[in-house]
């Protein structure tokens, strides 16, 4: 899927147009694990909206994600969540925070509206608000029917979306999804996905998505942050991200010729890559008009045309681009 | 707050009711203060062990009433039968001990294996199962301290021993308040119902306090319950053997405190040991209680020479008390270094 399939098509709310305030900011973090540095010095933000995490094993993401929530003490630097300090406010924080985790966790013999409503009223909501907002949530999450179920008995994609509920049954502000579609057949990955979307656009509700998996990344986030070995590699808007510094197009030739290329060559038109009958060509980024050298190469060369457009860098290319930078 | 326009029902369309609209709303209702987040944990605690039908706990809980029920029957026939029996002695008495006391004394002694066995079954998968099931990572993400969740566990599993323990003592307590007050018993007795409370809740809190610290190192429930109970009987039993070595090197009743203490180094050792302070009775009275009161003393007085094997030392309660604190404390220390929401593997 093409990033510029992913950008949302439905114009935002006036809320995401009026740029909010960053939903976190770290600055100079540092977190070890005994004398293993996790985190080292750590400066990024987080802006409103759905952010994807992304990196490989072992970048950070986790545990990022534990010390914004306040399970992880940091050695260094300081964390602010919604404006309140990691450190000294971790209960505050998780007030206005829901978090579905990576593994499997539930409160072993409650079904699920039991649960649920257990997850509400842990996080303060009186019993009888909680039991209904269970069953709304429920809802939602589409496990409608199997509510009176136990959850020992879900299957994984059943799971993931419980887990999903009890995080959104008190009503938070943050959502942080930690691999959410880990275990989930493709139908249940597709739904899983359109709830996270749904729910991070226009709900009033951020949302931070940790995976590796690049394709739920571009179909859920507004913007990526790419983590490697404890630093940020990258940070920005999808849209931005997927911009190229030089002008880039995507030709569709009728048959591919060797003399097309040539033929860009004094124009300063490069070949990028290859496949096939379709070429990615790179221009200097002050060349006035692209389109008039690509006709003019494919009539020297003796080719056809059959389409071209701007080219856009794919969150793939953004994010191998980030990890295999020195 | 805007209310909703009501949408008149079509024809054949069912009328949009709050559970047929899917779409996610946000929650800005009222919360409770964090005070008491700790509550809905107990009572949770409570739900899974009532709802379960959990025979190690029912049972121990029927045969404890049995037994005060027991001790209560064998009291109202010698206190009616004392007066036409006046030549057989009382054999609920002991000497100068409180008769009320010794009775509900000899209840709490009667009952403590069935306070192991309810919190065996009650406590052991309290914390083991949460570990098993990653549930910790549930609670600690919402606004809960390590504490609350400790709190909330403790307090689910100390009510439902509480009940076991303290609920037919005061049983017991309304059948001579009720039956005996026309012979003084609530003027005679005034603080004997804060006692009885005191010394009922002591057990349900040691035993508490400890299954709680098992189960919180173990992720297998089972695990948990066998070395609460090997350390339970263990202890029992090295301190009755160390006891007896001790004994026989003392002088016949004229054991040292020392003996009176080591002897009681024991999960039972200790709650007896202050619940004789709380009820004031003494070693002496209630062996000769067991060995049948004063109608055997009036037909055999050597019999009421307690036996050289038996301590006959009251032990020194502040130390018990300490001994009661350190057994609470430490259990619940090791629970809340081990209850995180994530582990870390510090390298």
């Amino acid at each position: 899927m093409s990033i510029a399939a992913a950008v949302p098509s439905s114009a935002p709310n006036s809320l995401e147009t009026d740029s909010p305030p960053p939903i976190a900011v770290v600055k100079e973090l540092t977190v070890r694990y005994g004398s293993r540095t996790v985190l080292g010095n750590l400066s990024l933000t987080i802006p409103a909206g759905c952010t994807g995490l992304l990196g490989p094993n072992g970048a950070g993401k986790t545990t990022l994600i534990k010390t914004l929530m306040g399970f992880l003490t940091p050695a260094s630097g300081e964390a602010l969540v919604m404006g309140m300090n990691v450190a000294t406010d971790a209960l505050g924080i998780r007030q206005r925070i829901g978090l579905m985790p990576e593994q499997d966790c539930h409160i072993p013999g409650m079904s699920a509206v039991q649960f649920v409503a257990y997850a509400g009223e842990l996080a303060g909501m009186p019993p009888e608000q909680a039991i209904r907002r269970a069953h709304e949530v429920l809802e939602y999450c589409g496990l409608g029917e199997a509510r009176y179920r136990e959850v020992e008995t879900y299957s994984t994609g059943m799971k993931q979306r419980i887990k999903l509920a009890q995080a959104l049954v008190h009503g938070p502000k943050l959502l942080f999804l930690d691999e959410p579609t880990n275990g989930i057949d493709p139908q249940g990955r597709d739904e899983m996905l359109d709830l996270i979307r749904d729910v991070s656009h226009g709900k009033g509700l951020s949302v931070v998505v940790s995976s590796h998996l690049l394709p739920d990344i571009e179909r859920t986030c507004d913007s990526v942050i790419v983590m490697r070995g404890g630093q940020v590699m990258r940070q920005g808007s999808l849209q931005e991200l997927s911009q190229t510094t030089e002008l880039q197009y995507e030709v569709e030739l009728l048959a591919f010729r060797d003399g097309f290329v040539q033929a860009l060559a004094p124009q300063g038109g490069t070949l990028v890559s290859r496949q096939g009958s379709k070429l990615r060509l790179a221009f200097p980024p002050q060349m006035p008009n692209a389109g008039r050298a690509l006709f003019e190469a494919a009539r020297v060369s003796g080719t056809q045309i059959r389409g071209f457009r701007l080219a856009q860098r794919r969150l793939e290319d953004v994010f191998m681009e980030a990890i295999e930078q020195e | 707050m805007s209310r909703s326009v009501p949408i008149p029902p079509s024809p054949g369309i069912a009328a949009p009711s709050a559970i047929t609209d899917v779409t996610y709303r946000n929650y800005d209702g009222a919360l409770k203060t964090h005070t008491f987040r700790w509550w809905p944990i107990a009572v949770a605690t409570i739900r899974a062990s009532v709802n379960r039908k959990k025979l190690g706990f029912w049972i121990p809980v029927g045969l404890s009433f049995l037994i005060y029920f027991f001790l209560g029957i064998m009291f109202y026939f010698n206190q009616n039968l004392r007066q036409q029996m006046s030549d057989t002695g009382n054999f609920m008495a002991a000497g100068p001990a409180n008769p009320y006391a010794l009775s509900l004394y000899q209840g709490m002694i009667s009952t403590h294996l069935l306070v192991v066995i309810a919190a065996i079954t009650v406590g052991a998968s309290v914390i083991a199962a949460d570990n098993r099931a990653n549930a910790l990572l549930v609670y600690l993400s919402k606004p809960l301290t390590r504490v609350d969740y400790l709190v909330g566990k403790w307090m689910g599993v100390f009510l439902l021993l509480a009940a076991l323990t303290l609920t037919p003592a005061l049983l017991l307590f309304l059948f001579f308040a009720v039956a005996y007050n026309s012979d003084g018993f609530l003027k005679e007795n005034p603080t004997l119902i804060l006692r009885v409370i005191a010394a009922s809740l002591l057990p349900a809190a040691v035993h508490t306090s400890l299954i709680l610290g098992f189960s919180a190192w173990s992720k297998t429930p089972r695990l948990a319950g066998a070395l609460y109970a090997a350390l339970y009987f263990i202890t029992g039993i090295l301190a009755g053997m160390v006891g007896s070595v001790l004994l026989q090197k003392d002088t016949e009743n004229n054991n040292s405190k020392m003996t009176a203490i080591i002897s009681r180094l024991s999960i039972d050792g200790v709650t007896d040991g202050i619940g004789m302070s709380i009820y004031d009775v003494t070693p002496d009275q209630i062996v000769s209680r067991m060995q049948g009161g004063g109608r055997r003393r009036r037909r055999n007085p050597e019999a009421e020479k307690p036996s050289s094997f038996t301590v006959q030392e009251r032990p020194n309660l502040p130390i018990m008390l300490l001994i009661a604190g350190v057994l609470i404390a430490v259990p619940l220390t090791a629970a809340y270094r081990k209850v995180r929401a994530v582990e870390v593997i510090r390298g």
